[in-house]
């Protein structure tokens, strides 16, 4: 648990991060999206978003952008997690959890490999 | 049922889908108590959707709409009610069950609220009140308070939910939500 004053301390810490990458503007970035649908947050997507907030953070990646969206519903294959890495196609994971969730994240956002297993088959 | 943070993103999906930019959340936990209202400035809902939403009809209900029906039951069957307005500009939506308070019936308002931060464009007000005190902040406000203007960022999100959590529990008494 974090107190203000350890945010305070992380942002002051970060600010210049930020500047130097708020500079950087052109720099392309990986745009995941989380499907928050009715039937999507009924299957687990809030905690699905959660970990990617927490482990994208934790690890310190940067160049990722995350957002939620109510219109990405794909029926028995909640949650879903859309991944847009620039300049490839958008990638479509079906059915994801806390687990797949950090996959996705070593193998494809950081690594650049698609995981093939949780896409729909 | 499901818990009343999961009820309420799912109230507020619902707008920032009918293109509002606006949202006031209001989250409120009284001795036997717990109430949340959200009014935005979407497209809002015809009266004649609005009156087949809530009918007994599957056919037309099948759909769209599920989530507040799941809600106005849950806040019904707790004693409670439930309402939905529509404003000159946008929706407002009460929902009001009587329970005793306790984490779990509440569940994780912190990762809603940052969630919902993650939408660009909008400005969101939140406020929790806990039996008379009051904890209150605007995205505008936050985007200071981080020192970051992009609160889409898994960082940012991380930071405002802490914020939030922090002080969530403080106003709780030291109950962990």
């Amino acid at each position: 648990m974090k107190t203000i004053a350890d945010i305070m301390a992380i942002r002051d810490k970060k600010r210049a991060e930020m500047i130097i990458r708020d500079n950087s503007e052109s720099i392309a970035e990986t745009r995941v999206v989380v499907g928050m649908a009715t039937c999507g947050i009924d299957a687990g997507a809030l905690s699905v978003f959660n970990t990617l907030v927490d482990e994208i953070s934790m690890r310190e990646i940067k160049g990722v952008r995350i957002s939620r969206s109510a219109n990405l519903n794909l029926a028995e294959n909640n949650p879903v997690v859309e991944v847009y890495a620039p300049g490839k196609e958008k990638v479509t994971y079906v059915k994801v959890d806390a687990e797949k969730v950090k996959k996705i994240i070593s193998d494809h956002i950081v690594g650049g490999n698609v995981v093939k297993e949780y896409l729909v088959k | 049922m499901k818990d009343i943070a999961l009820h309420l993103l799912e109230v507020c999906e619902n707008s920032i889908k009918a293109n509002s930019n606006s949202l006031f959340i209001s989250f409120e936990v009284f001795d036997r108590k717990i109430c949340f209202s959200v009014k935005d400035n979407g497209d809002g809902i015809d009266s004649k959707k609005l009156k087949s939403l809530f009918s007994n009809d599957l056919q037309t209900n099948k759909f769209s709409g599920r989530g507040l029906r799941l809600l106005k039951n849950d806040c019904e069957n707790s004693g409670g009610k439930f309402k939905i307005n529509l404003c000159d500009k946008g929706t407002c939506v009460n929902a009001e069950f009587i329970l005793d308070f306790s984490e779990k019936i509440i569940g994780d308002l912190p990762s809603v609220v940052s969630a919902l931060l993650t939408e660009e464009k909008l400005y969101l007000s939140f406020e929790y009140v806990f039996k008379g005190k009051v904890f209150s902040f605007n995205s505008t406000e936050l985007k200071k308070i981080l020192g970051e203007e992009k609160l889409y960022l898994p960082k940012a999100v991380f930071l405002a939910k802490n914020f939030i959590k922090e002080n969530i529990e403080k106003l709780n008494g030291g109950l962990a939500i």
